[in-house]
């Protein structure tokens, strides 16, 4: 099995996960994809999410903030969406995007797992 | 005189028909599918032009810019087309769906829409192709399905 499928299998061990996708924002396209579901399709998540990372680069940009992404947090009334742009030298220009049912989940906890996720993804 | 010569030239040596305004070839576009090459416009910013071409190289709609020929690029979309349908045929033998032409100043998508046409979508090289993806392949399948009925004098209603 290869660390992108441990690590999309990872991200949906995570309490409350729904849906878990590795994205390269370069091209909105996703590297690979696990869980979602009729009402979350998460190839329109993939693309959809880039415009949000590229957008929020693009404004750091503008405003001279010299600094990195960890995460980005997208609350729902009844879902976490995670961002999290992948800092290693391997996995630049992807993210990880976990979708969370916010009844079962732990923010906390889902963040903390991600970033363990993140260190150890290799692509 | 000497332009309709020589696109009579370009004819023989290319065997893509050339259209000759002179004799009504150069017909009008289809406004339907102009109409949705328009509304795809306007939905991805970073779409620099779009194309449908029959499958013979004649052209059914454009939204180019002004700086590529229309014609030249049916002809080249149809060849495109059938290039990838042999492809597909030796490869794996199905139905062709699309083909992406990455280049430093961006992409060129040539999507099948149905059996006889093809729609090329032109975008910038900072696309988000997987929204390209997203948005694009229903407008190949709504010129397809509008080509089929434009053949047969049937109408459906248009793309939300």
């Amino acid at each position: 099995m290869s660390n992108l499928d441990l690590a999309l299998k990872s991200m949906m061990a995570v309490d409350g996960a729904v849906g878990a996708a590795v994205v390269d924002y370069n091209s909105g396209m996703a590297l690979g994809i696990l869980g979602g579901s009729k009402t979350l399709d998460l190839q329109i998540a993939a693309a959809g999410n880039t415009e949000v990372v590229r957008a929020k680069l693009r404004t750091m940009e503008q405003l001279g903030i010299k600094e990195e992404i960890e995460d980005i947090l997208i609350t729902l009334s009844a879902q976490y969406h995670i961002i999290r742009p992948i800092t290693g030298r391997k996995g630049k220009g992807l993210f990880l995007y976990l979708a969370l049912d916010r009844s079962r989940a732990n923010l906390a906890l889902a963040r903390h797992h991600l970033k363990g996720i993140e260190e150890e993804i290799e692509v | 005189m000497t332009k309709r010569r020589l696109g009579g030239l370009r004819e023989r040596l290319t065997k893509v028909a050339m259209s000759d305004p002179a004799h009504g070839l150069n017909r009008v576009p289809d406004p339907v599918v102009l109409a949705v090459l328009r509304t795809l416009r306007g939905r991805l910013p970073q779409l620099t032009g779009s194309l449908v071409a029959s499958s013979d190289g004649l052209l059914i709609a454009h939204d180019l810019p002004a700086s590529i020929e229309p014609e030249g690029m049916a002809a080249l979309a149809a060849s495109e087309l059938s290039l990838s349908q042999r492809m597909v045929s030796i490869a794996n033998d199905g139905a062709f769906r699309e083909v992406v032409v990455q280049s430093t100043n961006g992409y060129a998508v040539i999507y099948a829409a149905g059996s006889t046409a093809s729609l090329t979508v032109l975008a910038d090289p900072g696309a988000n192709v997987g929204r390209l993806h997203l948005e694009s392949r229903p407008v190949a399948h709504h010129i397809a399905d509008h080509l089929v009925d434009a053949a047969s004098g049937t109408q459906r209603p248009a793309l939300p």
